[in-house]
Formats: structure tokens, sequence, C-alpha cells
């Protein structure tokens, strides 16, 4: 029952954040200092625009009307599906961000995955052999990940593992699961580093459980106490952090999108900006901010199916 | 007793390599050999040599003043903006955890919609479309990123407020802005410096992937930012002594930084998830 | 006081040491129009490579922007063709359109079209098929990543366009047009087969055309396919298939080719000078440089203190050393402007190059004395990434810096171009680089959009250029009948920009595209209608 509550209220709370978000999507379209009828006019060969020319792509655009108006509009309109057609090209921008969001999603996907594996094993192995020069080499491994630029990783990569030794695409999708090794790698690299650290950590701190001396009383070999209770009982805070960094991945997406020729998100949002193409902006805000919404309750929803003896309270997770 | 040893070992040298990189820069303009500014069409892209140590830029400017200088912009403005985010977060987590009720509800709000904005779009396209300057740099930091700080505060003023001791304290007539300072703040002192210590590294890398867009420090300030990110990444195989030094140095900053951080937590016993990465 | 002065002396010598390099060298930097193997010579291989195999090449954008593109595919890929196309002087040359003339006052154009073309589908070309696209055009415009489509400025006035036999197309205009023919080169008159067009003149589906090649798979951001058009009218192409693949970061892109995945780069700025230079020394790629018709301009703020000094705009043009920058940041493809118009442009006349350092120090000085000057140098972002604008900024703030006896500060800040035109329209800077290509062949709109007080680049760019002269000239030009008249106009206007500086022409790009030598017969000629023929798999 209290799980039924909890769920419905986090429901409701989604309604005012999912507002709020659609309010700051809008209004990033919008501080633009600038005009940008002129350059839609231009675009369509209008050197010469007079005031009527003006006033009438004014009107075609919307931006006619005042600001208020024109964000009840807008939102009611992404309620129906429709984001609005881009400045550029005049294509349907839900469709277009429907068509990139799985790509994004795939990329995201990839490099949670590479931080599960890496992140998580990286971690296991450190607190396996705890205090040895693996654990010291890996720990020093994983803070360099924290350190090193995410667009120097992705180059490094580049030119090692595609230009060098011919062993995966340098960018693209066009070859499968081959094409997302790479940009998967440069955009977990980070979260390689805290993960792993992370679950060393808490390994290491359930360790230290008296459980675990219980355990070990009944003579289980040193290792299997490790996977059998440490383990398992610090995958659930772990799970949240690497839930935690999808939102980052899906937002830090963008300038290793743009390296890898990865026709996601992030690399049409990046263009847009550079076009000042307002709507495709807020479209692209909007349905990111949704995706990662959404996600982080699904992931604190499972966390408690997960784990139901977690204390609900308040708001908080 | 030896582990302690250890750690105090490990933060000497880590707070040795961090006191010499900003020492560097603060000392730049007497340490560096050349005007990192002047430019020199007739040596241009010189390899490392005797006259420069560390080779020539596209300009033909000293790549060893460079570095030396290079620091400057990216730490000042990565201080500034991480204390501009704790501020932020240090009066509205003790404004929400402190007051409740309805201020905290809407300030529980507001920092859900913040979190749920991609940070680094926010700052593309705040940086992208109010110009790439210092001001708003900074102003696209700390909109991303006084979440955290404001989430971490919150969370320790809820806790301390729950403690008896404060209802005493209230009973006995103490004023609201003195247990602030008094009783809050000391307590979460130590958690604050952490996070501190983790944002001013990721907000380095961050600057740093500004530049990758040009919207990062403007030229022709040198950067490590922008020397490593910025157009000079064209010459990363023809010349690649320009990107190695201020690699080297970026990379150097934050990992002590990181390093720092970790030894602090080590030091004053936080407890790992009290600090939730960002 | 000590620094300043070693910085001076510093590049006073530097200065001296290049002029001396640049006397000797310059001739042989200046590299020919256009460079690279002959093509023909290099197709006669004695056993023939397989040459069904794909060919991929890749570039920063879409070739094929699709079907809301006024165009759909880029025309370098051979997949449409245009009635007019224009020779290596820039003159207008036939294409689908055989020859073509006008009556007296050039209202009243005729074309005589090509016999016995086909469309890729097989549909035969005629006069009903340019009726149609005319049609189409008119439910314009469109927009395009290549030049937009506007029925209004490529056809001024048009009043009619008829056929009086099925391979005779007669355009009537309202007032003489007496470069129509320019005006229509390529992307003028851009034919399609008309049953590839929706309802609103955008594309339902491929595109489809008379070309060489014909659009096989396009998915947009990633990369299009085309395919040899064995029915093509002409000489067929060689390769059977290309793939253009969208690889937006400069160095992905040259890793691509590095790594064999692509055979070639090509587009605008398809590679860095830095690259080209790196891939000339090697065997096993190939670097071709070809005509541009784009020029880098300095637009500077003339209606405001100090470039609307003439002794400030001209100043600067005199201490600009634009051999050094072509040397030194360009890896030497370019060539040194003097004046506003394309070396590549039919009416180009050409203007001296006139580098003085010492008297452009003099000018300033005069024009802003020793009063501190604060100059803001706008860079747009995306020509940052294209070319070496930033180490040119920073060496034209140098420059501006070092003057003995001024008190000059220059600020650069690097901007999107949507923001950075806001700036300048609004006059809130004082230089920005930027290139401009030749929109037509045709290049009265250049001036009057530059040079005319009411144009609309001199307005948006804040050029706040005014010439009573200038305005004059154009306005004749306007409403000229006489070609011969209009080539005179052309070449005093361009004297003018040589002397009065609307803006600061620097640099004549050329076209940098490279491939790798496992590919033969892909050169840098950015629209001519052999487009990908020539290109094929070596031996």
């Amino acid at each position: 029952m209290a799980i039924l509550t909890y769920t419905g209220r986090r429901l409701l709370m989604l309604i005012p954040v999912l507002l709020g978000i659609s309010l700051a999507a809008f209004l990033l379209g919008r501080i633009a200092p600038g005009d940008p009828v002129d350059e839609a006019l231009f675009r369509i060969g209008v050197e010469f625009p007079t005031e009527e020319d003006r006033a009438e792509m004014r009107a075609q655009l919307g931006l006619d009307r005042p600001l208020p108006a024109q964000y009840l509009d807008w939102v009611g309109r992404a309620l129906r599906g429709d984001l609005g057609r881009s400045y550029v090209g005049n294509r349907d921008i839900a469709r277009e961000l429907m068509t990139r969001l799985p790509i994004t999603l795939e990329v995201s996907l990839a490099a949670l995955a590479a931080a599960v594996v890496f992140g998580v094993g990286g971690g296991v192995l450190m607190a396996a052999f705890h205090g040895t020069w693996v654990d010291t080499v890996l720990k020093a491994l994983s803070t360099l990940l924290l350190s090193v630029p995410g667009f120097w990783l992705a180059l490094f990569l580049i030119t090692v593992f595609a230009e060098q030794l011919h062993l995966l695409p340098t960018s693209g999708l066009d070859r499968g699961l081959a094409s997302l090794v790479l940009p998967a790698v440069a955009l977990s690299a980070a979260n390689v580093g805290s993960t792993s650290r992370f679950t060393r950590g808490n390994i290491l701190a359930q360790l230290g459980e008296q459980y675990i001396v219980a355990a070990n009383a009944k003579g289980l070999s040193q290792k299997a106490v490790m996977l059998g209770h440490a383990f398992r009982n610090s995958l659930v805070p772990i799970i949240t952090l690497i839930g935690n960094y999808f939102g980052g991945i899906l937002g830090g997406s963008t300038i290793i999108e743009n390296i890898f020729a990865i026709p996601g998100l992030g690399s049409y949002v990046l263009s847009a900006i550079q076009n000042r193409d307002y709507p495709v902006i807020q479209g692209y805000v909007l349905v990111t901010g949704a995706t990662f919404v959404l996600i982080t309750l699904a992931i604190d929803l499972l966390y408690l199916a997960v784990n139901p003896k977690i204390r609900i309270q308040g708001g908080e997770s | 007793m030896t582990l302690r040893n250890r750690q105090n070992l490990k933060l000497a040298a880590v707070s040795a390599v961090l006191l010499a990189l900003i020492g560097m820069t603060v000392l730049a303009p007497w340490l560096a050999p050349c005007d990192p500014l002047a430019i020199d069409m007739s040596n241009c892209l010189a390899p490392p040599g005797r006259a420069h140590l560390l080779g020539t830029d596209a300009l033909g400017r000293d790549v060893l003043s460079r570095v030396i200088h290079g620091g400057r912009a990216s730490l000042l403005l990565a201080a500034a903006a991480t204390s501009l985010s704790m501020c932020a977060g240090l009066v509205i987590g003790i404004a929400a955890g402190y007051c409740g009720g309805i201020v905290d509800a809407a300030i529980t709000g507001v920092s859900n919609i913040f979190q749920g904005l991609p940070g680094m779009v926010v700052m593309i396209a705040l940086v992208g479309v109010l110009g790439s300057n210092t001001r708003s740099i900074i102003l696209a930091l700390v909109l991303t990123s006084w979440v955290g700080f404001s989430r971490l505060v919150r969370g320790e003023v809820l806790k301390i407020k729950a403690e008896p001791y404060i209802e005493g304290m209230r009973g006995l007539g103490a004023g609201h802005l003195r247990i602030i300072l008094r009783h809050v703040m000391p307590n979460i002192r130590t958690n604050l410096i952490i996070l501190f210590t983790t944002r001013v590294g990721r907000v380095i890398l961050s600057v740093a992937g500004l530049s990758y867009l040009s919207l990062g420090i403007q030229p022709p300030t040198p950067d490590w930012g922008e020397m490593i990110s910025g157009t000079a990444r064209r010459y990363f195989r023809s010349a690649p002594h320009l990107l190695w030094a201020p690699g080297i140095c970026i990379i150097l900053l934050t990992l002590s930084i990181h390093v720092l951080g970790d030894l602090l937590r080590d030091r004053l016993d936080v407890k790992q998830d009290a600090v939730k990465e960002l | 006081m000590n620094k300043r002065l070693g910085t001076l002396l510093l590049s006073a010598a530097c200065a001296l040491s290049l002029a001396l390099s640049g006397c000797g060298g310059d001739a042989a930097s200046t590299p020919p129009p256009v460079s690279g193997t002959d093509p023909a010579a290099a197709q006669t291989p004695q056993a023939q490579p397989d040459q069904t195999r794909e060919i991929a090449f890749a570039a920063s954008r879409d070739q094929c922007p699709g079907e809301q593109d006024a165009y759909y595919a880029s025309m370098s890929l051979g997949v449409w063709e245009p009635l007019v196309t224009k020779n290596e002087d820039g003159t207008p040359a036939p294409a689908l359109a055989e020859r073509w003339e006008h009556n007296e006052d050039a209202t009243v154009w005729t074309f005589h079209l090509r016999e016995g073309v086909t469309f890729s589908n097989g549909a035969p070309f005629d006069a009903d098929i340019v009726l149609a696209n005319f049609e189409r055009m008119k439910k314009g415009p469109f927009d395009s990543s290549f030049y937009g489509l506007n029925i209004d400025t490529i056809y001024p006035g048009l009043l009619s366009c008829e056929k009086t036999d099925d391979f005779t197309v007669v355009l009537t205009l309202a007032e003489g047009q007496p470069l129509l023919d320019y005006t229509m080169v390529n992307y003028g008159s851009a034919m399609f087969e008309p049953s590839c067009f929706a309802g609103d003149g955008s594309f339902a589906g491929f595109p489809i055309g008379t070309g060489p090649y014909m659009v096989k798979e396009n998915v947009l951001g990633q990369y299009c396919v085309i395919e040899r058009n064995d029915a093509y009218w002409g000489t067929p192409g060689i390769a059977q298939t290309f793939r253009f693949k969208v690889i937006p970061d400069t160095e992905t892109r040259y890793a691509a080719l590095r790594a064999g995945e692509v055979q070639g780069l090509c587009d605008l700025g398809a590679i860095s000078p830095a690259q080209a230079a790196e891939l000339e020394g090697d065997s096993a790629y190939r670097v071709s440089v070809g005509d541009s018709g784009i020029t880098h301009f300095l637009n500077v703020n003339g209606g405001a203190f100090p470039f609307d000094d003439l002794r400030m705009r001209e100043g600067l043009s005199l201490l600009l050393d634009r051999q050094t920058i072509i040397d030194r940041f360009y890896n030497g493809y370019g060539l040194a402007a003097g004046g506003f118009l394309s070396y590549t442009s039919a009416f180009y006349a050409e203007q001296p190059v006139r580098y003085d350092p010492e008297q452009g120090a003099a000018l300033i000085r005069q024009a802003v004395g020793d009063q501190p000057v604060e100059l803001l140098f706008l860079l747009p972002n995306g020509d940052v990434n294209r070319y070496p604008y930033q180490e040119e900024a920073e060496y034209i703030q140098a420059l501006l810096e070092n003057i003995e006896g001024t008190n000059i500060k220059v600020q650069i800040r690097l901007m999107d171009w949507g923001p950075c035109k806001d700036e300048m329209k609004a006059g809130n800077y004082n230089m920005c680089l930027k290139i401009q290509g030749l929109p037509s062949a045709n290049p009265f709109s250049l001036f009057r959009n530059f040079m005319h007080t009411e144009g609309s680049t001199n307005l948006n760019y804040g050029l706040g250029y005014h010439n009573d002269h200038v305005d004059a000239l154009i306005e004749e030009a306007a409403v000229c009948l006489d070609a011969r008249r209009l080539g005179e106009i052309y070449a005093e206007l361009q004297a003018i920009s040589a002397e009065d500086f609307p803006n600061l022409p620097v640099l004549y790009s050329q076209e940098v595209v490279a491939s790798s030598s496992a590919i033969t017969g892909y050169q840098a000629d950015v629209y001519g209608l052999t487009g990908y023929t020539q290109v094929c798999w070596a031996q």
C-alpha cells in the first residue's frame, strides 16, 4: 500500500517538474537577443526583406504574439506531439527528435553498459585485490579516467583503434555494434572512474560489516564471501549511482556525438544552437528533460522493488 | 598508524603538486621566459629547442610561456564559478531545509526541474546565446551546478534540525542566524569542501569542453583548455608539442584535485554516500 | 616600455624577414588555378580494376540534404543538371540548353534545348519539362543548404515562360536582364523530372534528374549513396556507386581517410591546411587544389570610429601581409586579394595588392593618434572550425596592438554566426572575418548588397559604407541593358573597392580536397558538370 501511495505521489510530482522543464525549455529558446525572422527570410532567398516581409514571416513563425500566449500555445501543441517545424530545413521537429532519440539512447545505453562492465568489474577487482599492486594501479587508472577531457580521449581512441590498428570504425553508425564501442567508451570514461571507485568503497565497507565476519566463521572461502554477500549488498546503491549517470550521459553526448559523427540528439541540438534554431532547442530540452525525469523515476521505483525494506520518506529517494 | 602516515605522505605529495601548479600560475609573469602573447611569424610551429624549450605555436609564440600562464583563466573561472554555486547552494539549501514547508517544497520543485535539464546543453546554449565571455560562462556554470550544493546542504540541515539539542537551543531563545552559523555550518563544512573540490575538477573539464566548441576562454588569452581543445587540436599530428604540455597540466590539475578530494574524504571520515557523485 | 619595444623590434624583424622571403617565394607559392593529373590520362589502365566496388567520401555536411531542400542534392553529385552551366573563366556555358539568345533590350530570352536527353527514369527532357520546373519554382521560395531558390531573385520580373516548340522555351521579363544567363548558371536553372515533386514544390522521394548519377539511398545526417545512370546522355561515369558520409569533425574526417574508411574528403573545408600539408609528403594520398569562388573578407564597422575613417581602413589593409597569412596559416593555398570580386568571376578585374606596413602604421597613427582605442574583433564559430581564422585574428590583433605611437587594444570574441550577425547589424563590433561565396555568376547582387548604401549586407553586417558615386554606379547597373557597359561598371566598382575599402579583402580562397591513391580522377572542382564521373578506383 505504501508503495502504491509513494508511486502515486511521485507521479503527481512529475507534473510540476515537467511543466517547469517545459517552461525552461521555452525560455531557453527565447532569451537569445536578436531576431530569427531575418535569418528565416534569408534562407528562403529574400535578401531585401521589407517590413511587410518581416511582419509576415513573424506571424508565420508565431513570433508576433505575447510571450505567455506563445508558451501556452507551444505547450498545448507539444502535448499533442507537435513541436513545430525547424527554421533550418523546415522539418518536423517531433519526428526528427524521435528518429534521433533511439540513436542517442542506444549510444547512452552502450556507454552505461561500459560503465557497468568496466566500472563494477574494476571495482570488484580492486576490492578483491585490496591493498595489492592491482588495487593501486586500477585505482590510479580510475582517477586518471576522471581527469581526462572527454574529447581528448575520443581523439586518442580514434587515432589508436581506428587509424592505427584498423580495429574499429572512426565514426558513423553503419558498422553495428563495432560503431558503438569507441563512442561508448569515450562517453563513459569519467563514469567508469567514479563507478569503480564507488563499487570498491562499497564492497570494502560491506566487508567490514558484522555478518560478513559471521559468514567467515562458517568457513566459506574469502572469495565466496565477497561475491556472495558483500557484492550483492552493495549492488543496490551502485545501480542507483549508475542510474544517476544516465542523465549526464544523455546530456554529455553533445560533443562526443559530434566527434564520432553520430546523428543523435546531441549533434542535432549543437547545430541548432549554432543556427539559432529556437524550436529545435526547445524541443530537444523538453524531450531530454522528460526522458531523464522518467528514467530517474523508473530507477527509483525499480530500486524500491528490489529493496522494499527501504524507508519511504518525503519526496527524497 | 602506518595507514595514517601513508595518507599524510600522499596528502603532502598531492598538495605539493597542486601548490606547484597554482604557484606557477600565480607567479607566471615572473616565471615565463617570454611574453605569452608576442608573436613571431618567422618562427611558426618550431619544434622544442634551446630558444624555445617547448617550441612555438602557429603564430610563433613561446609554448612554455603560454603553458605557464595557461592555468590562470581556467583556475580563476573554476574557483569563481564553484564558489558562487556553493554560496547559492548554501543559501538556497539552508532556506529550504531550515524553513521547511512551502519554501522547501518550492525549492525542491525548482531543483528537480534544474536536475532534469541536460547540464552540458544548457551550458552550451546559454554561452552560445549570450556570447562567450567570462560572465556568461560563470552564469551557465552556476545555473547548472547550484543544485548539487543545495541538495547536500538541505539534507544536512534537515538532519541537524531533527537533533533534539537544536530544539533546546530554540527554547533557550537562540536566534535562527545564530543556530545556522554556530551549529549548522560547522556540521556541513567537510561535505561542502569535498563537493567543492570535486566540482572544481569537473568545471575545469567542462570549460575545456566549451573550448572544443570555441565557446570557452577567448583568444589570445593563454589557457590550457583552449590550448588542447581549441583550434590547436588541428596540429595534434603535425605539431604535437603544442598539446602535450597543456594536456599534462590540465590532467595533473584535475587529477590532484580528485585525489585531494579522496584523501579529504578518507581523512575526515565522511561516509561515501554522503557525497553523491554529481 | 621595454617589453613593448622588444615586441616591436621582434615584429619588425619578423615583417622584414617575411618580406624578404616573400620576394623569392612569390612565384613558387602561388599554385596554378587547377592542378593535379589529367583525369582522362589516368583512366586507361591495363587490367581494369573492379569499378563496381563502392567508393566512399566524407564531408562535413549532407551532400543530399533531402526532400525539403530546394535541390535535394548538391550539384557536384551529378544527379541533376542545369540549363546553363559555366566555363572555367566563369562565363555561361551550355548544359541542357544548347544555345540561347535574347532581344535587344534583353526582355525576351529564347533557349534552345538539347535534344535526345532522357531522365534517369527514362522520361525524355523537353520544353514541357522546363515549363513544369518553372511552375514548381513559382511555388517557392525554397530553402537550401547550398543556395536558396527564389524565382524573384533569379528571374526578376518574369512575366511568362512559354514553349514555341518541343525544344524551345521563351522567357519574357518585365525589365531587361542582360546578364540573365549568368544568374541562371548551375543552381539557378536546375532541371528535375516533374513527377518527383510533391504538391508544395518540395520533393516526394528521391530526385530524378538527367545527370550521370542517381540517388539510391539517403539517410539524413549519416550518408547518401549514388549510383551510375547507365542511360546517361553524355559521357557516363566510371565508378558504379559512391557513398557520401557526413563527418562534421575535421579530425575525425581526416582519421577516416587515414584509416581507409573513406577514399576522399570533399566539400567546403574538406581538409585543414595543416592536414593537407601533412598529406602532401605522403604518396598514399593526393591533395588537389582548385579554384573556389570564396573570398575571405575582413569586414569592418565603417559606421563607427575608427573604421569610419578611410585612413584606418587603408592603413589596416597596408599593414596586412596577405602572402604571409596565406603561407603561414593556409599552407600557401589561396591568392592575396586586392579587390572585392573573386578571381573566379568572369568580371574579375585584378587589383593591386599593396603591402606597406610603415605607411599603414602612419595612416593609422594619423587616424587614431595616441588615444586609447578598444576594438572588438568577432569571429564566427562555423568559419573558425573550417579556416585558421583564430590564428589570423590573433595575427591581426598583434599587428594593430604593436603600432608605435598608438594605444590600440583588440579583443577577439568567438561567436556563433547568429549572435555574431546581430552584433554586426547593431554596429557593436569593429572587425569580423567572414567568407563570401559567389551566389551567382552575375556579381550584381554582390556589389549591390555590399557596396550600395541600402545594400542588405552593408546594413546587416553594419559595414556603414556610403559612397555616392558607388550608389550611382549600382543604380545605373540595375537598369543597364548593355552587357559591355555592365562590365565597365563592375570593373570600376572593383577599382573603387581596392581604394575605398567597403571592407577589406584578405584572400581569394582555393578549394583543397584530398583523396587516397586508391582512387584516381578526383579533383577540387567544386561545381562542374563532370562531377564524380572521372573518379574511379586506381590500379
